[in-house]
């Protein structure tokens, strides 16, 4: 009652203006989970033309503690385009205005990624800091929007997790008759749509959102934030004009933007008929040119204007020999035709667990791009220096694309890798003495995901990275020396082989006249899912693979098994498969184990007994045996 | 403490002019046959690229317009052996570009050569220039048609007038070095002390022509007036429990020292004395803390805060405590201020030197003896203490005398305990900005004890369950209190405890107070800590513990050891044994002294009636570890290790 009173007090006491941003004005439903309360966040993009589009951005937020970046106001954009009249207000936790922020705080940097060589992405940064918590933070600022930014559409997040909602807006407006993609996600109404004269407009509005907790094992957050999306309908960059009204157009569109660029140098013409000359069928030219690209060219991204969706010209990659994946793909593309193979770009958000692509909102929402061939019904990933053709990287399986077609591409999807393809199997022999130190020895096979990342790592790893890297996936023993780390990937397949010998020395522990043994030294899945009260969001498993290991032991002269698990263990759950074998002699133990973890969605109320079975999973994986001393 | 001299450090004085003499001849695009067949590095056949050579000439001048100017054009060439360095052929230039100090880039090209002979040449409009932030830009290209084997060539002209600083040169990176060299010829006004760095310890000569030739095997580097040269030197990798790898890599810095055409620069100082006068004398610096002006604002919000208060300790603590709750600072290290307190009060945050210059004023306003202290932090390097070079230092802290007592205080920051220091400023020691008594102090680290006690109950079917107490004294309370207000939930916990383990009703005491004692207890459940099998329960007693795995995992070392604070472990555990069960085997006690006594452990275990109790020590009293007795000190580390992940064994009688 006292503080209600205070509150009472102060709010009669400050001016209007202070009260608005006051903390302690804020609901406690708001406040229950959140790290900052947004207070307004309000966003009305207008669209003038294919071309154009303004921006006017205004966030309020209070921020109850420092677990978020709230504090800190990010915007990228691309240069030559203009940000403006940024500006940057700090209010206590009583809502008054405690300064504003100087222009020369926002600081203006490239933002062009670590992997490209060069980029027109910039970003302005400001950094607001204060002591005491809450506080509050305003800024606006306004943004003009050109070229593939404003054509790729504009997502709008009213929170994210740990952020409650006091209040927001999403608007956008565009000439009569100007198309726009849009569509509200979790949002709890219908946008308005209004017509006015020379322009129709679409506002979204919310209030009260509570807090949502971010949690292990679930979906993305893009599938589970509420969002809005808008997408102009035509589009103009740099000349080349189009329409985003279907996939099929912005196929086309694409398509544009690619035509005419594949064109090869006669020299390079002449030694791809060399190259292919004698080749038998379709599959061994286009295993004869996409080594020729592997071996020839590398990938260098350079992201300019357009040149973020349409490519360097084949003359470009001939001269430089590198490109980025737009241009080494339309390099692969223009070799594929030069021997009469049809091949067709696919546009894909690589990376990452599969992500659902929303098929009835047209948005270009790629960063990569493959080459299909319909012929084969197979896929060229052109930015690889090593690994077979037609090959799906786990980075691209399971996931929508769009095919580049002169006369409009439609979606297709990539194929899936599931447990049954990413398989490691692993074989082990220990070695044991009596001191309780070991040599190891352990040969892994490995396909599809392992053997690309261990085939990767080969490529671009130091000898102790690669050390680090099997100690890190592959064995576990207490203080392990690895001698020896070899990587022999097949050059054909999606499958490699790592061979690694070491040295633990206690790799079983020694108390009195025993030795304690770890059974299965080797890499497995890590901890299990960690405690979750009270559940919100479904379980989201995204990656299946299988590991099968035999671990043979050689017992230490003089010791016997004093106790091991006799019976063997199987586990079954909707994400895993688990079972155990234990087989001893005389002098020797034998491990078999498997391991599976399969891809699955699965309701919250789920999660207790899914942590539940990868515990018991856990318990059995530490398992040890003991060994005694035997009684002369 | 015993402390091995590791680095030969050299002052070649003030030079002037210089006559250049031995330098190598290595032209651009002009590669040794040698070199383009090259398949392995002779020197590291694991090397994934080699500096064939690499060179810069740094010519000072006089000049019209700017009263001097530096021109500096480097060379570099390396070998590709392996595709991992293929990053190599991305060149790129960092050119200093902020406002009308702006570097100008003369000259830049590049080029690869094919094993075969064949080359690709790139000039300075092959170059993309990006806008790197407001004081850089870069200078950007990826080189054609890199294959193994093929030898990469950089060479660049940047002008310069910015003369108060001269770019350091590293002789050694990630990659061996075949040869690389300095030269510095100074035709102008200015003068510089050079300061050579060896980086590790190597046998000094002197040579006839007047040289020193530092040498280590076959790693050589010859230093003459104005000339650097280094051979054969080794690729340079990280390590845990290192400062900086810079402090290991061989380099040369230099500080300008001297200005002789009349014109006053506040920067050249000769002696530690003079550079503190010269820096009381700044604006920016001095009289931020020496003038009321600069403060006026911020010392009259102090006086409510510290009214009544007439204890000294107790007054300096508050007016520590009302600074840290006023302003936030920005994260940024600096060791030279970049506002005035009263600016610093009105933005609200700013730099630790602007937080430094703020308390320093405000504690000099109220009378103490305070002053400004300059340290370089571990990550930032060792300090020199022979010449005065400012550029050495990275970050402020202030020396307070009070109650007879002299205090070190980080700037201060909401949650630090008043007098504690953070972990990154044990660097050693400390310069204090006194003109009067200019003195470079030992910074002595506080200690840092972890205690955890657990009383236990263990079940017939091996699950244990009960209380873990976790106290903490000394420099790690802080981090522990900082962690705790991040995840309130405590869910660091989950990563301490064993696979498997839970832990509910966390209690602690006040996150948010800054001191320099933190406790948190919580009750922990782990239902498959034992194993039954068969008449026997086997169990690992201790829970946690921060060593109970090895932190020293590389067979051999190649640069120090560096705990930087003595640090001290015990873990006291009580476990009530199941009903029906009777001890079959418990650990033997151990005591272990890494001789010297710089690392000891204790282990002990024992049952008294039917409870089992373990105690474990550990003190780790010397801070550094040269490489050679690496091998010892990882070997104790073991055998704690092993202790304190031993079985105890009960039987069904």
């Amino acid at each position: 009652m006292k503080g209600l009173i205070l509150a009472l007090a102060l709010a009669f006491a400050l001016p209007a203006a202070a009260q608005h941003y006051a903390a302690f004005t804020i609901p406690d439903s708001l406040k229950e989970g959140a790290n900052v309360v947004v207070r307004a966040y309000n966003v009305d993009l207008d669209i003038r033309s294919a071309k154009k589009g303004y921006l006017k951005v205004e966030k309020t937020v209070t921020l109850f503690n420092e677990k978020s970046s709230a504090n800190e106001l990010v915007i990228y954009y691309d240069e030559g385009t203009r940000v403006r009249k940024i500006e940057v207000v700090l209010y206590d936790a009583l809502g008054r205005e405690l300064r504003v922020v100087d222009k020369d705080e926002v600081k203006d940097y490239s933002a062009v990624s670590g992997g490209t060589l060069y980029g027109d992405r910039r970003v302005k940064h400001v950094e607001v800091r204060h002591s005491t918590y809450p506080y509050t933070i305003s800024c606006r600022y306004e943004r003009e929007l050109e070229g593939i930014d404003f054509a790729a559409g504009m997502e709008w997040y009213p929170q994210e997790f740990g952020y409650s909602v006091e209040s927001a807006r999403f608007s956008f407006r565009a000439p009569r008759d100007f198309p726009v993609n849009y569509k509200g996600y979790r949002l709890p109404a219908e946008p308005v749509k209004t017509d006015a004269g020379n322009e129709w407009s679409c506002i979204w509005e919310v209030q009260q959102l509570k807090a949502l907790p971010h949690e292990a094992y679930a979906p993305q957050a893009g599938e589970l934030l509420p969002k809005a999306v808008c997408v102009p309908g035509r589009v103009s960059i740099e000349g080349y004009e189009g329409e985003c009204s279907s996939w099929e157009a912005l196929s086309k569109y694409i398509h544009s933007l690619w035509e005419g660029r594949g064109v090869l140098p006669e020299t390079v013409k002449s030694e791809i008929q060399q190259l292919t000359a004698g080749a038998t069928s379709d599959e061994e030219k286009i295993a004869r040119l996409y080594r020729y690209l592997q071996q020839n060219m590398r990938y260098v991204s350079v992201q300019l204007g357009i040149g973020g969706w349409q490519p360097f010209d084949a003359e470009y990659v001939t001269k430089n020999k590198y490109g980025d994946c737009k241009a080494l793909t339309n390099y692969m593309w223009a070799m594929l035709r030069e021997v009469g193979i049809e091949a067709h770009p696919a546009l894909i958000r690589t990376g990452g667990a599969p992500t659902t692509l929303d098929t009835a909102l047209v948005k270009s929402q790629f960063n990569h791009v493959l080459l299909y061939l319909p012929g084969q019904d197979s896929w060229l990933e052109c930015t690889v220096p090593i690994g077979p053709p037609q090959y799906i990287y786990f980075g691209n399986h399971d996931r929508k694309v769009l095919l580049v077609k002169e006369e409009g591409g439609g979606l297709y999807h990539t194929p899936h890798l599931g447990y049954l393809d990413n398989i490691r199997s692993g074989t082990t022999t220990v070695l044991l003495s009596e001191t309780g130190d070991a040599q190891l020895r352990q040969h892994f096979q490995m396909t599809s995901r392992d053997a690309e990342r261990w085939r990767a790592m080969e490529a671009y790893y130091s000898e102790t990275a690669l050390k680090d890297a099997a100690r890190e996936n592959l064995v576990t023993a207490p203080g392990l020396l690895l001698e020896k780390v070899e990587v022999l990937p097949e050059p054909d397949k999606a499958a490699c082989q790592v061979l690694l010998e070491g040295k633990s020395e206690r790799f079983a522990s020694k108390g009195g006249k025993r030795l304690f043994l770890p059974l299965l030294p080797v890499g497995s899945v890590g901890p299990a899912p960690p405690p979750c009260e009270n559940r919100q969001w479904p379980i989201a498993l995204r990656e299946g693979f299988t590991y099968r290991d035999t671990v043979r032991y050689q017992l230490p002269e003089g010791y016997e098994v004093e106790s091991i698990m006799e019976e063997a263990a199987t586990l079954e759950h909707p994400t895993g498969y688990y079972q155990l074998k234990i087989d001893h002699q005389q002098d020797a133990i034998t491990v078999v184990r498997v391991l599976q973890r399969k891809m699955a969605e699965l309701p919250p109320a789920a999660y207790e007994e899914f942590r539940a079975f990868w515990l018991e999973v856990g318990k059995l994986e530490r398992s040890m045996a003991v060994l005694v001393q035997k009684r002369t | 403490m015993k402390n091995k001299a590791l680095f030969t450090i050299s002052f070649l004085g003030l030079f002037v002019a210089i006559s250049i003499s031995a330098q190598s001849e290595a032209r651009f695009g002009q590669i040794p046959p040698e070199a383009l067949a090259m398949e392995v590095f002779p020197g590291d056949s694991s090397a994934a690229a080699v500096v064939l050579h690499a060179k810069a000439d740094y010519q000072i001048f006089p000049s019209a317009m700017y009263g001097s100017e530096l021109e500096m054009r480097v060379y570099e060439r390396i070998k590709i052996l392996k595709e991992s360095a293929f990053d190599e052929a991305d060149l790129r230039v960092y050119r200093y570009t902020y406002k009308e100090r702006s570097d100008h880039l003369v000259s830049l090209k590049g080029r690869i050569t094919l094993p075969n002979g064949q080359f690709y040449e790139i000039s300075k409009a092959d170059f993309f220039e990006e806008e790197y932030n407001e004081y850089y830009t870069i200078h950007k290209a990826s080189l054609p048609n890199v294959e193994v084997g093929a030898v990469i060539e950089l060479e660049y002209e940047i002008l310069s007038h910015r003369m108060f600083r001269l770019p350091a040169w590293y002789f050694q990176g990630q990659y061996p070095v075949v040869h690389s060299e300095l030269s510095v010829d100074n035709q102008s006004t200015y003068s510089y002390t050079t300061l050579l760095e060896t980086g590790t310890e190597m046998s000094v000569y002197e040579l006839d022509d007047g040289r020193k030739l530092y040498k280590l095997g076959n790693m050589e580097l010859f230093a003459g007036d104005g000339h650097f040269m280094m051979k054969n030197a080794p690729a340079i990798q990280e390590e845990d429990y290192l400062t900086t790898i810079n402090d290991y890599r061989a380099r040369v810095r230099f500080q300008l020292s001297e200005q002789r055409d009349g014109v006053i620069v506040k920067e050249v100082f000769t002696s530690w004395a003079e550079a503190a006068r010269a820096l009381e004398d700044r604006d920016e610096f001095g009289k931020n803390y020496l003038r009321k002006r600069h403060y006026k604002a911020l010392h009259e919000a102090l006086q409510p805060e510290i009214a009544g208060i007439d204890d000294p300790l107790e007054k300096a603590e508050a007016i520590y405590r009302f600074l840290g709750s006023k302003v936030a600072w920005d994260d940024e290290l600096r060791y030279f201020p970049g506002q005035s307190p009263d600016e610093l009060l009105e933005k609200g945050s700013g730099t630790s030197a602007d937080l430094g210059i703020a308390l320093t004023a405000l504690l000099k306003a109220e009378g103490y003896e305070a002053y400004p202290v300059l340290i370089s932090t571990r990550g930032h390097g060792k300090m020199t203490q022979q010449y005065p070079i400012m550029d050495q230092f990275n970050h402020m802290l202030v020396y307070l005398e009070v109650a007879g007592r002299a205090l070190l205080l980080e700037p201060a920051v909401e949650y630090q305990p008043f007098g504690s220091l953070r972990g990154y400023s044990l660097n050693g020691y400390g310069w204090v900005v006194n003109a009067e008594q200019p003195v470079w102090i030992n910074i002595t680290p506080g200690n840092d004890e972890f205690k955890l006690f657990c009383n236990l109950d263990l079940s017939g079917e091996g699950a244990l369950k009960g209380d873990m107490v976790a106290t903490y004294h000394g420099i790690s309370a802080p981090g522990e209190r900082s962690l705790a207000r991040q995840f309130p939930e405590g869910k660091y916990w989950n990563s301490r405890l064993p696979e498997g383990a839970a832990f509910q009703n966390l209690r602690r005491k006040d996150p948010n107070k800054a001191s320099l004692s933190y406790a948190e207890q919580i009750e922990v459940r782990h239902e498959t800590a034992g194993n039954v099998v068969n008449d026997y329960l086997y169990f690992q007693p201790v829970l946690f513990s921060r060593f109970l795995n090895n932190p020293f995992k590389l067979a051999q070392r190649h640069y120090p050891v560096d705990f930087s604070r003595p640090i001290r472990e015990v873990t006291l555990t009580t476990i009530n044994l199941p009903d029906g069960w009777e001890v079959d085997f418990i650990p033997e006690s151990q005591h272990r002294v890494l001789e010297g006594e710089g690392v000891a452990f204790d282990y002990k275990a024992e049952v008294i009636g039917h409870q089992l109790k373990v105690e474990t020590r550990i003190e780790i009293n010397q801070l550094t570890f040269q490489p050679e007795r690496y091998a010892e000190m990882k070997a104790v580390f073991e055998a704690f290790s092993e202790k304190l992940t031993a079985q105890v064994v009960l039987r069904k009688p």
